[in-house]
């Protein structure tokens, strides 16, 4: 267990030292290794898809800005979650953004209010109830507070630690553990949308 | 179940769901909650949130393609190299110059100095001695102001 870590730490550096020097190569690598993790990460502060994908390159981009300044006394993963989140949270307090973000539809990007019904759904009566249980949970996503959003998403999302959120956050570990708490009771209110299809 | 772990404590639970905890609040934890559905209620509850919303993102994530992205990206690093290569190579043209140009006048002037102030001499040099072999020839000179010693060698072919 500790020969993987080691190992990763030692793949970690040698992709740093390259990134340093600006090879395009492990940039790319960079980018394929962590692509789908900070979109998450992205998508689960601004739940937005399109605005998503330009934070994500926006990070990439600010990560070969200033690769430089990385020293190594974190890890690679969380100074990377550390701008991703920076890069969420300016963009929701852009004015223009905020606008969106109050008036668009909770439901998906087309607007509908109808569930798609995928070949995998056992049935349209419990199909129609998880999505609407999706819906419910997101749009109580939507109105949580941005930094139990944070501490959520980082949680379910990269599986991290407290430790590992404290650090990414600078917040202390009881702050990390309230702000989940706080999050998690919000969330269960959505639960009420659907209160027969679960559990 | 004893003490305080009789009451359901939901910011406990919340610690116990993320594993949190230490060894003996965990196995505590854990044995009240076998006896207790408030909690196994909050529990599935969790970890239904929990599915629902990594449902949620995996589908959004699984209709996004990122090559786009790379695409991107790649072009404005290289784009961002290329300005900072050719204004490195300005930095460096200016530098030179700024170097080159006090080595440049400094060394005129040496030459100029040493130019106006050497005294060619145009008086033959007094030869100290000379040795004729049959392959080859020695002289050894003196120079008239400077008195160095000069010292010819000729082979022959």
């Amino acid at each position: 267990m500790s020969d993987l870590k080691n190992k990763e730490l030692d793949d970690e550096s040698r992709i740093v030292a390259r990134l340093k020097k600006g090879h395009e190569g492990a940039f790319r690598i960079l980018m394929q290794q962590y692509q789908g993790r900070l979109f998450n990460i992205a998508l689960g502060i601004t739940a937005d898809k399109e605005e998503s994908l330009e934070i994500v390159q926006e990070v990439f981009l600010k990560v070969y800005r200033k690769i430089h300044t990385f020293n190594q006394e974190a890890k690679l993963s969380s100074w990377l979650h550390r701008i991703t989140v920076n890069e969420s949270l300016n963009w929701k307090r852009r004015w223009k953004r905020r606008f969106k973000w109050y008036h668009q539809p909770m439901d998906g990007n087309d607007g509908s209010h109808y569930p798609e019904l995928t070949s995998d759904d056992p049935d349209p009566e419990t199909a129609y109830q998880k999505k609407e249980l999706e819906n419910a949970l997101w749009k109580k996503l939507k109105e949580l507070p941005e930094k139990a959003r944070v501490v959520f998403v980082l949680n379910v999302m990269e599986e991290l630690t407290y430790d590992e959120i404290a650090e990414i956050l600078k917040i202390s570990r009881g702050t990390v553990s309230s702000r989940l708490f706080y999050a998690r009771r919000k969330l269960k209110e959505s639960l009420n949308y659907s209160d027969d299809s679960q559990i | 179940m004893k003490g305080e772990y009789d009451k359901c404590d939901q910011n406990l639970l919340s610690r116990y769901i993320d594993n949190e905890l230490g060894s003996d609040d965990h196995h505590r934890v854990s044995e009240h909650i076998k006896d207790c559905p408030a909690c196994q209620m909050t529990m599935q509850e969790n970890q239904l949130i929990t599915e629902t919303f990594k449902n949620r993102i995996g589908k959004e994530l699984s209709g996004v393609t990122f090559d786009g992205l790379h695409k991107k990206v790649i072009t404005k690093v290289r784009e961002k190299e290329k300005s900072r290569l050719s204004g490195l190579h300005n930095r460096m043209a200016t530098k030179k110059l700024f170097f080159s140009l006090p080595i440049a006048a400094v060394l005129i002037l040496i030459i100029t100095i040493s130019f106006f102030n050497t005294n060619y001499t145009t008086d033959p040099s007094a030869i100290v001695n000379s040795i004729n072999t049959k392959n080859s020839s020695v002289m050894i000179l003196e120079t008239q102001e400077s008195h160095m010693t000069v010292i010819w060698f000729n082979e022959a072919s």
